[in-house]
């Protein structure tokens, strides 16, 4: 159990920076996930922690004690791998126990601590097997079972579930996060599936091209992205975004486009810096922050024509055509609009967001 | 997939045992390559140069190896009064011709042996894989009586047909497993457009390609390298290099001067050889059993 | 919507096009995959193996004249004595005599002692270099030095040697000799020493085979469970003995098969170093056959020597191939 600070830590391949200046403070006991696409440096992140490369630049502390040069084995770390890395000619027994024989603990505690972390993951008619025999949920939980056998002061998880079909894959979430509190290990969990950072993590780090974009809970990082690629990556269905021009009228600023205008809510507009007060901006709103309805509304709306209707079971996403771009909005199976016919969407305006144009940068 | 080592934390024993590997290895290096260094050297030596050795236990010395005034001689009486281009033309001509015929009949019977399956595969196969394995010596007997009854010894084609002794199942076995890495699903769609199974065959020819060329190199190396066919049954008319550099060695005076020549110009053109098909030569000469 | 299945654009009268695999147009009537295209098989006998058979046949009838018709030359001639003129059944005398006969028994322990030389030594060595220099700043430069010694002519290699061994204006003995391990006899010389000469020599050429064939076996090891081994608290060495020789081992006991078949097949470098001597030293068991059959033309002898060398010969080839199939058996 430990709190893992990463402090300024860089991370070089020859040349080519695959991790900037990274910050981060995993506080003890919480389940923190590193969340962003392939080659955002997630891996090598967690990686370093593991000590299977080295630290270019910067310190990595577990609690107070600064780990860069300690081989992996003396750093009390467990990780589960993407792939499993399971050992082929031991048995599932074996496999877990082997954290356990190269600390050289005795039979007895072997057996105990083996059978109890088989019990937790419902493995117990497996040990005797050997890796090939196992189907890939399986393997899994024999690699979370070797992880979790001693009491290491981290959790390492690489992507562990990717591989698995994905209904095992929901199920699997649930598992996992009820097992992190039970036994209380800080945990850091690599992954590129937003969903499963949202729903299990206490902390997200999201990463993207090595730098860190933004730290938070899930909820800060859902409904406060810090900029526009992270508001566009987390979420599902993903947040829409329309270019439209910030028109100052007296004290209000005016959205304009050329299928809406809609203001902005007074206490947003202070947030805007005056040099973006009569520029260009990003604005971004999520499908359900959204209604849709084919009869004109009172309030400022956007009008726009129906591309496509989706019915998602419970909900239905409906696609609609703007002049430059198109947006998705949620709504209830029973909308009756068709493709082609003109719409009308409703903004929910302390849903909404605007980003600069330029960095992408939240201004709210 | 190790492409990228695993990373290592040095103790200061691991360091210590790290320059101790570094010095086995340069001492290896010396090992192997200084004969090639005394053969290339002493090649232009002439004779009293080349026995000259510096006092026993002087290492200090051994810049005496490189003490001489270099002379074509040696490889003047090779080609003039020993007639080597004959004789690399032999090697060429039993080498290639020998090469050639292996990898043409060689690759029809490997493509057959990996599309086609029947009793008795296992078997066919295991056969021809231990034609391979036969101890020259032992395969050479019946060959040379059979032979000489043919009035083949002696003859470079009577050569070419020994060496293909050896050639044809490696080929077929290596080939084989190249043919079986092209899915037989692309010949279907040929024919599903109207090829017959031949011209099939030979649309999937250009995926085999590589494989058949570095074959056909080491097929090259093992004719040419050999010593045993060439002196029995390549006596007299169809003698090859390895068998000439023999020769210089005569009960009364040994041509030092002429063998280190005569090393060279067989070794020469085989080095080259090596580095074009570096990336074959582990399966080539594992036949196939270690893929890298 | 235009007709999508059309953009490949068919030029059914293009000769050139009809080879190339395509999407099937609905233009061309599209020939089912019937039993008649499948691949033959026991699963699929309507298919025509005649075709492949006929395909096969020219490489077969020329193996079978170079290989089938000597072996069952041997097979006759060892029961007979003589050359080809003149021969003359004896039945089993020529193995009876060659069980009596002390070269030919001497030539199974000299040939069994010297592969054990070099296997061990080529191993042991080729190995360890494939771990030094696995993953090292210089690794192509020193692998392709090292290969070297492998593309030189066996009988070439063996008349390098004899100079260099020489007593009198070798290097390498005035290496030994200036490190105190020789006198100033040449090792060739002398019947204790002759054979550890023709040892250094096959260890010389055949050490790099090893070390490509461990090099490629240490590639092949999964990174994966190396990591994981030294996360759960594995140290370097503990990781070698659990992670990479199980994974090397199938690998070097092909190469060591290998090499143990191919010290039956060459003997180029003894021929030319030692012709078996001095004092029959060095008279491994192909030496001897040599020498039976074309020194001394007993073929009927030379028969019954090259058939006991085939026979062992085979039983090494069935080993070899029963391992060649393991590695490729699920590895988890």
């Amino acid at each position: 159990m430990a709190t893992v600070t990463i402090k300024n830590v860089w991370k070089y391949y020859g040349q080519t920076p695959a991790v900037k200046d990274l910050n981060i403070t995993c506080p003890d006991g919480s389940f923190v996930s590193i969340l962003g696409p392939s080659g955002c440096g997630k891996s090598s992140t967690m990686r370093m922690l593991a000590g299977l490369e080295h630290i270019s630049a910067g310190d990595v502390m577990f609690d107070d004690v600064r780990i860069n040069d300690l081989a992996p084995k003396d750093r009390d770390v467990a990780m589960v791998f993407e792939n499993y890395a399971l050992y082929p000619h031991k048995t599932v027994y074996e496999n877990i126990a082997n954290p356990l024989r190269l600390r050289n603990a005795s039979d007895a505690t072997i057996k105990q601590r083996v059978s109890g972390a088989a019990k937790v993951l419902e493995i117990e008619h497996l040990l005797e097997r050997r890796p090939q025999e196992l189907s890939g949920g399986q393997k899994q939980r024999v690699a979370i079972g070797r992880a979790i056998v001693r009491e290491p002061k981290l959790f390492l998880f690489d992507e562990p579930i990717a591989h698995l079909d994905a209904k095992l894959r929901a199920h699997m979430r649930g598992e996992i996060k009820h097992l992190q509190k039970t036994l209380g290990t800080t945990m850091i969990y690599v992954t590129h599936d937003q969903l499963e950072a949202l729903s299990m993590a206490d902390y997200i780090a999201v990463m993207h091209e090595g730098e860190l974009q933004q730290w938070g809970t899930p909820s800060e990082i859902f409904n406060h992205p810090v900029n526009a690629w992270v508001a566009g990556f987390v979420g599902e269905p993903a947040m829409n975004f329309v270019t439209a021009g910030l028109v100052g009228e007296g004290d209000q600023v005016i959205l304009t486009h050329a299928d809406f205008e809609i203001p902005l809510l007074p206490s947003q507009v202070g947030r805007l810096n005056g040099a973006a007060k009569t520029g260009f901006a990003r604005m971004g709103v999520r499908p359900d922050a959204l209604s849709i309805s084919m009869t004109k509304p009172a309030e400022p709306s956007i009008t726009g024509k129906i591309f496509v209707n989706e019915l998602l079971g419970g909900d239905m996403l409906v696609e609609v055509q703007l002049k430059d771009c198109r947006m998705r909005i949620k709504t209830t199976p029973e909308f009756a609009g068709k493709p082609g016919e003109t719409c009308h969407l409703t903004v929910n305006r302390d849903k909404w967001h605007i980003f600069d144009a330029g960095d992408g940068h939240a201004y709210f | 997939m190790a492409s990228r080592d695993v990373v290592h934390y040095d103790t200061p024993l691991q360091r210590i045992l790290r320059i101790l590997a570094a010095v086995f290895v340069v001492f290896y290096l010396i090992w192997t390559l200084l004969p090639f260094v005394v053969m290339f050297v002493s090649s232009f030596k002439d004779l009293l140069a080349a026995f000259k050795l510096p006092a026993v236990g002087d290492w200090s010395g051994i810049g005496v190896f490189f003490d001489f005034t270099p002379t074509l001689t040696h490889y003047q009486t090779l080609f003039y009064e020993n007639n080597f281009s004959r004789y690399i033309l032999n090697s060429l001509i039993a080498a290639g011709g020998s090469a050639l015929i292996s990898v043409i009949f060689g690759s029809l019977a490997a493509y057959s042996l990996s599309r086609v399956d029947f009793r008795g595969k296992a078997d066919l196969f295991f056969w021809i894989i231990s034609t391979r394995m036969a101890p020259v010596v032992a395969v050479m007997v019946p060959l040379f009586a059979i032979f000489r009854s043919l009035d083949l010894v002696g003859t470079l084609p009577g050569l070419i047909l020994a060496y293909t002794t050896f050639n044809l199942p490696f080929a077929i076995w290596i080939l084989k497993g190249f043919f079986d890495n092209v899915p037989y699903g692309i010949e279907e769609a040929q024919m599903v457009d109207g090829a017959t199974r031949l011209q099939a065959f030979w649309s999937i020819l250009p995926l085999v390609a590589p494989g058949i060329g570095a074959f056909l190199v080491l097929c090259v190396l093992f004719a040419w390298n050999d010593f045993l066919f060439a002196a029995i049954i390549g006596s007299g008319g169809a003698k090859t290099l390895p068998v000439a550099t023999r020769e210089l060695v005569q009960p009364q005076n040994i041509q030092w001067g002429a063998i280190m020549a005569a090393g060279v110009v067989t070794t020469a053109p085989m080095m080259l050889l090596g580095l074009v098909i570096r990336k074959y030569l582990v399966t080539g000469l594992t036949m196939g059993a270690v893929k890298e | 919507m235009t007709d999508t299945l059309n953009t490949t654009g068919l030029k059914r009268d293009s000769g050139e096009d009809r080879f190339r695999a395509r999407a099937v147009s609905s233009e061309v009537e599209a020939r089912p995959i019937t039993a008649e295209l499948a691949a033959p098989s026991r699963f699929n006998p309507a298919a025509t193996k005649s075709y492949y058979f006929y395909l096969m046949a020219p490489a077969i009838a020329l193996l079978a004249f170079i290989s089938l018709y000597p072996f069952f030359w041997l097979i006759i001639m060892a029961f007979q004595k003589g050359d080809m003129g003149a021969v003359q059944w004896v039945g089993f005398k020529n193995f009876t005599d060659l069980a009596k006969d002390g070269r030919f028994l001497s030539g199974w322990v000299l040939l069994f002692k010297y592969s054990a030389m070099c296997l061990f030594l080529q191993v042991a060595i080729g190995v360890l270099l494939a771990l030094i220099v696995n993953g090292a700043k210089y690794e192509k430069f020193l692998v392709t030095a090292f290969l070297m010694p492998m593309m030189m002519a066996p009988a070439v290699a063996g008349l390098l040697w004899l100079f260099l061994f020489n007593g009198t204006f070798g290097w390498y003995h005035w290496i030994f000799q200036s490190l105190g391990i020789l006198g100033s006899g040449s090792i060739l010389s002398s019947a204790k020493t002759a054979m550890y000469a023709l040892v250094i020599v096959d260890v010389w050429q055949w050490t790099p085979l090893i070390t490509l064939i461990a090099l490629a076996g240490l590639k092949r090891v999964p990174r994966d469970q190396i990591e994981a081994n030294m996360v759960d608290g594995a140290s370097p060495l503990r990781n070698f003995f659990a992670i990479i020789l199980p994974n090397l081992y199938p690998v070097l006991l092909i190469a060591v098969l290998l090499r143990f078949m191919d010290n039956f097949r060459f003997i180029d470098h003894i021929l030319v170093l030692t012709g078996g001597g001095p004092a029959n030293s060095t008279k491994v068991l192909p030496i001897y056959l040599f020498e039976v059959a074309f020194k001394f033309f007993d073929l009927g002898r030379g028969a019954a020597i090259a058939l006991t060398l085939l026979i062992v010969t085979i039983i090494l080839g069935k080993i070899l191939v029963g391992v060649f199939d393991r590695p490729t058996k699920g590895r988890g």
